[in-house]
């Protein structure tokens, strides 16, 4: 059978659809990508009318193949994520343009919910779903438009039909995505899937206060007991020990850990529950100092944790810290990586240690001298500090002495080592916010902070943050971004927020709670919250093939159930209106008796108006039966007074005695 | 089984996905596939909400047909060649709207798209193409309806036992009316008198002044204009008295003369082999004539058919 073309309404409906559905893709693809496909819709719009304006098949496959080649070009591959997206939205509007019949615009649509599937990749957050769930239904719309293209439905009902449509799908959806087995991936994932970034694996000035400027949160936390306070704060993630005169880098050997655990817990651990948001690394915070956890990743003996795959997705785990503890002894290995220094180290920082620590007691007591020099000789806490030249640790000791924790904690660790004490760079996370609403804590990228770690004979392994010695507000309070000056100086302002300003904070706190819900119920859903949440109800999941056994089952019922219930509706509905129709049936009966029967496909308001024209005498007593006839009838108003009212009417009607001869 | 109304929840209704449905069942596997790979639960969440929708819609197509009420009604007569139309009742006993349900006769490219309302009813015109005269019934009806997704088509087969009667096709050359076999006077009409009675086909007899130059000027045919006084004249259409070997072209000739003294309100009788119709004219009497044409040597079974 000959498809029929489509109607213009129906390809611009389909192609606002489409721009709906590629928009979030915007940021991912080159912006030609998109352009192409906005040309190429309008163009076939256009020619809608003027069919002698489209190109010809020859025309077409010569762009497409151009296409193909500028995303060779372009990408250097045709694999991959983004040239993949690209390619897809590119096709759509190839597709669109080719499109003359209703199967062809089934193929675009179908496309188009492709790439609604692709926005999944990159974002995962409860706003772009809830916009790409109405992205679909006006996807949805599409395809009754097309399967009606006799009489189509308003694009109003279209989208009334699809929102019920959605509903109605909704138990199914539910046992199937509860239900399914979840497995783990098929094939390593090609290249990252996260747009965003998190702390770095290098330490190079620069590189945290980059990261400070967002504030998109890193991870949530859910403390079990009491939640340390913000000085305690310090979430571990990666240790720099190597360091090469310019940039700070994890020791290329690191060293699996059989003793991560400290010798001597001074206090009860600290149990919480991590919410890491994708950041494409492998690294896990840890508060403080983390215990030996296997079920998450691999512990080293610097006391981090690590992934053993990328988190690419986000990664929730539950952790034990310890917030006071010894470490006891330390490893000649990790000696020997805790005293690097580069080769070219700058002799006048060298000469500054030696003159210090001649002066010293102890170990503790040079700690306390530099950290002295730090808040007493001027040193400045600002985002934007001088560009360094040559040596950047001599400079920034002698001369600017303005900078950011990385290079405070750079320096600092520095003139340990060059003192003969262990010691290294830790760069994580310090504070967080506690969202009242969600009862959590929530860490942003703005936490971001570096700090350094010393060895001490008497504590082991020891927190120092020189950051905290320059600016120890900065470990207190979150610094407040607005109220950065232009020159970069960063004042800390918390408590003097206006009215407005606190209600904004209260409505993020909001939002981020239920994101984090949204987090912890529906994207961390997987094989292991599978069977936690199953066996809540009493179903217990040995393997996943008893799943398969229980998403047949309740497909079946539940399908059997809507089946049901859409046709029983219906009937109910006949039921309710039955004593109505039966009543207009004496009604019309009535009417025959002066010969002007009802005709068989004549509404209520054709007949009344007929009767009328014919007996305009009838004229008050024909239109109130009418108007309670088509109240209970098509209105669905189903109250007995009304039926009452109706009936009587009825009864009391007498056309015959009523009508002038 | 052939009856004269039927409702459609007796019947079996089929359900099978449409050619686009098989695209979308295999745009699902993709993406159940990229679901799993990626782990990724709002992507298993939108195919499985794409897959719920695609097994509601197969209720949705289901309840499209389920219940409907067909009854067939008439069905005029037409000439073999014309388009039969028949005519059939729908009512939808329930209180929802039906969309794009297709009505096609089997083995014909044309169908008819309806969209009925909660307890419509209404009325569809069928046409069927006609070839032959005689009897003919509707063809099984397959009645489907793929609405609102498109995914999935359900379908059933009715048959109604309605007939048209086909009456031959007239004969193209237009035989003048057999006016020397008429009974009685020679003619159906006294000619020469002054009641202008109409047209008929010239012939070489007439006299110029009674022939009508001016649509002939026109390019049409010659006609000569008939005066006289009606004197209730009758024609006979004799089946004996025509020398066509073929009776299919007997039959054409006879069912054009009687068309053609209808329209000159001539009375007319017919004689065929076994059958004889007395004289007269109006619309019943023409068409108890055409039928017995229609019907002329067919067996009642079998031969409605083309």
């Amino acid at each position: 059978m000959n498809d029929p073309l489509i109607k213009r309404k129906t390809l611009i409906f389909i192609c606002l659809s489409m721009s709906m559905v590629i928009l979030p893709h915007l940021t991912h693809v080159p912006i030609w990508s998109t352009g192409v496909f906005v040309g190429l819709s309008l163009w076939r719009i256009y020619g809608h009318q003027k069919p002698d304006l489209l190109p010809g098949r020859l025309l077409l496959i010569l762009v497409t193949l151009g296409l193909v080649g500028l995303h060779i070009v372009f990408f250097g591959t045709l694999f991959g994520q983004d040239v993949g997206v690209s390619l897809l939205i590119v096709m759509s509007g190839l597709k669109i343009m080719e499109s003359r019949s209703k199967r062809d615009s089934y193929m675009v649509i179908f496309l188009g919910l492709f790439i609604v599937i692709t926005n999944f990749l990159y974002n995962q957050e409860i706003i772009l779903a809830i916009y790409l769930f109405a992205a679909l239904l006006a996807l949805l719309a599409c395809m009754i438009e097309l399967s009606a293209q006799a009489q189509s439905p308003t694009v109003k009902q279209q989208l009334k039909l699809s929102s019920i449509l959605l509903l109605q799908a909704l138990p199914l959806t539910i046992v199937l995505f509860v239900f399914f087995p979840r497995v783990s991936a098929l094939w390593a994932i090609p290249g990252g899937s996260s747009g965003k970034t998190g702390l770095s694996e290098e330490m190079s000035p620069g590189q945290i206060s980059n990261l400070m400027q967002n504030t998109d949160p890193a991870f949530r936390v859910t403390f079990r007991g009491e939640i340390p306070e913000s000085e305690q704060r310090y979430w571990r993630a990666i240790i720099l020990s190597h360091y090469d005169g310019k940039t700070w880098r994890p020791n290329q050997q690191r060293i699996q850990s059989l003793r991560s655990n400290p010798r001597r817990r001074l206090a009860d651990p600290s149990y919480y529950k991590v919410q890491l948001e994708p950041h494409k690394g492998r690294w896990l915070v840890g508060l403080d100092l983390p215990a030996i956890n296997p079920a998450v990743g691999d512990a080293h003996a610097d006391y981090t944790l690590r992934s053993r795959n990328p988190v690419n997705e986000l990664l929730q785990y539950e952790a034990t810290s310890y917030l006071t503890y010894h470490t006891g002894n330390i490893s000649r290995i990790e000696y020997q990586q805790s005293l690097q220094l580069p080769h070219n180290f700058s002799p006048k920082v060298r000469l500054l240690a030696k003159k210090w620590w001649r002066t010293s007691k102890n170990s503790r007591d040079y700690v306390d001298k530099v950290l002295k020099h730090f808040n007493q000789e001027n040193f400045i806490y600002t985002l934007t500090p001088p560009r360094l030249t040559g040596d950047a640790t001599e400079q920034f000791l002698f001369d600017s002495k303005k900078g950011f924790c990385e290079h405070y904690s750079s320096a600092f660790t520095l003139l340990m080592r060059a003192a003969g004490i262990p010691a290294r760079v830790v760069t994580g996370y310090q504070g967080g916010d506690f969202n009242e609403l969600g009862g959590y804590l929530i860490v942003r990228q703005s936490d971001a902070h570096a700090w350094s770690e010393v060895w001490l004979p008497e504590s082991g392994w020891t927190r120092v943050d020189p950051t905290a010695a320059v600016a120890p507000e900065r470990i207190e309070q979150a610094i407040n971004f607005e109220d950065i000056s232009d020159t970069g100086e960063i004042l800390f302002t918390a408590g003097e927020l206006g009215a407005l300003a606190d209600m904004l904070k209260q409505m993020g706190y909001g939002l981020d709670a239920i994101n984090h819900a949204w987090n912890d119920w529906f994207i961390s859903y997987d094989s292991e919250l599978q069977k936690d949440f199953l066996s809540r109800f009493g179903i217990n999941i040995n393997h996943w093939k008893d799943l398969l056994w229980y998403l047949f089952a309740g497909v079946g019922l539940v399908f059997a159930f809507m089946f049901y219930r859409l046709l029983n509706r219906c009937d109910r509905k006949v039921a309710e209106i039955a004593p109505s129709l039966r009543i207009y049936q004496q009604f019309c009966a009535k009417m025959a008796v002066i010969n002007l029967s009802k005709q068989a496909n004549e509404g209520p308001s054709d007949y009344q108006q007929r009767i009328i024209q014919r007996y305009p005498e009838l004229d008050i007593s024909v239109s109130e039966i009418m108007k309670l006839y088509i109240a209970l009838r098509y209105k669905s108003l189903h109250s007995k007074p009304v039926l009452q009212q109706f009936k009587q009417r009825v009864a009391e009607f007498q056309p015959k005695k009523m009508i002038k001869p | 089984m052939a009856e004269h109304g039927t409702t459609l929840s007796h019947r079996k209704i089929y359900i099978l996905p449409t050619k686009q449905g098989y695209a979308f069942v295999l745009l699902l596997l993709f993406m159940l596939f990229g679901s799993i790979n990626y782990n990724n639960n709002l992507a298993y969440l939108l195919t499985f909400m794409l897959v719920s929708l695609s097994l509601l819609s197969i209720i949705y197509v289901y309840r499209n047909l389920y219940a409907l009420e067909i009854t067939g009604g008439k069905c005029a007569p037409v000439f073999a060649g014309e388009q039969a139309r028949f005519v059939l009742t729908l009512y939808n006993p329930k209180p929802l709207d039906r969309f794009e349900v297709m009505f096609t006769p089997k083995q014909r490219p044309v169908s008819n798209i309806i969209h009925i309302q909660g307890f419509q009813t209404l009325t569809m015109t069928l046409p069927v193409q006609t070839h032959q005269r005689g009897h003919l019934t509707l063809p099984a009806l397959k009645i489907t309806s793929s609405y609102p997704l498109g995914l999935f088509g359900a379908w059933t087969w009715i048959s109604l036992d309605i007939d048209c009667l086909v009456y031959p096709r007239p004969s193209t050359e237009a035989p003048p009316l057999p006016t020397h076999q008429a009974e009685g006077k020679g003619m159906a009409t006294q000619p020469g008198c002054d009641d202008f009675l109409g047209f008929r086909k010239a012939t070489p007899s007439d006299p110029p002044r009674h022939l009508d130059w001016k649509s002939f000027a026109k390019g049409q045919p010659l006609m000569a204009k008939q005066f006289g006084q009606q004197l209730n004249p009758h024609l006979w259409f004799d089946w004996s008295q025509m020398d066509d070997v073929n009776p299919e072209d007997k039959l054409a000739k006879i069912t054009y003369w009687v068309l053609e003294a209808e329209r000159q309100q001539v009375s007319y009788g017919l004689q065929l082999p076994q059958m004889k119709i007395q004289t007269g004219h109006g619309s019943y009497h023409k068409h108890q004539c055409l039928k017995a044409l229609a019907l002329f040597n067919v067996h009642r079974t079998g031969d409605s058919r083309e």
